[in-house]
């Protein structure tokens, strides 16, 4: 995400990143981890929901492309850490466009927890906002 | 029904990492790439 929120930034956009961790937890994450772009909470998903943002199951996660995106992180160097204490393990997310006026311009809840569109989509998106 | 493209959006009122709410409209004026996180770990 850091690499290209640059791009991101010299098309004239911004990013917003959402969690529905609560406030503390992403204050505490962002103690260890900061970023260069706002991170908020959004604990009760009403964004979620009205995004149309979904949940994955087991056998979403048994997927042979969620397992190889997984596999391919551990070879690159992520170690796995457990998930937080009462996390939604479940909850997927999503990568949306909103143009200056508000209006939504690109919508992609993720289908599985492996699902994200490529750094070039967004930015085609983001460009097509303008 | 989720919002479909071409919808705008309306408001949502989120939290800032000290507890303190925030609107989305305070990020509006310019495309805006909404990243909703699965869980943080």
């Amino acid at each position: 995400m850091q690499r290209i929120y640059d791009d991101i930034k010299k098309l004239g956009g911004d990013v917003l990143v959402i969690t529905f961790m609560s406030p503390a937890y992403l204050a505490m994450f962002l103690a260890e981890r900061p970023q260069p772009f706002p991170v908020v909470a959004d604990p009760e998903r009403k964004a979620y929901d009205a995004f149309g943002i979904g949940s994955t199951s087991v056998t979403g996660f048994l997927r042979l492309g969620v397992i190889w995106h997984y596999l391919k992180l551990v070879f690159r160097g992520w170690l796995p850490k457990g998930p937080a204490k009462d996390a939604d393990v479940w909850q997927l997310g999503g990568d949306f466009v909103i143009d200056a006026s508000g209006k939504l311009r690109y919508a992609h809840p993720s289908q599985d927890a492996a699902d994200r569109p490529s750094n070039e989509e967004l930015l085609n998106s983001l460009r097509e906002a303008h | 029904m989720a919002i479909s493209t071409g919808e705008l959006v309306g408001d949502f009122t989120f939290l800032k990492p000290d507890g303190t709410p925030i609107e989305l409209r305070a990020f509006l004026g310019k495309p805006l790439l909404l990243i909703f996180l699965r869980h943080l770990a």
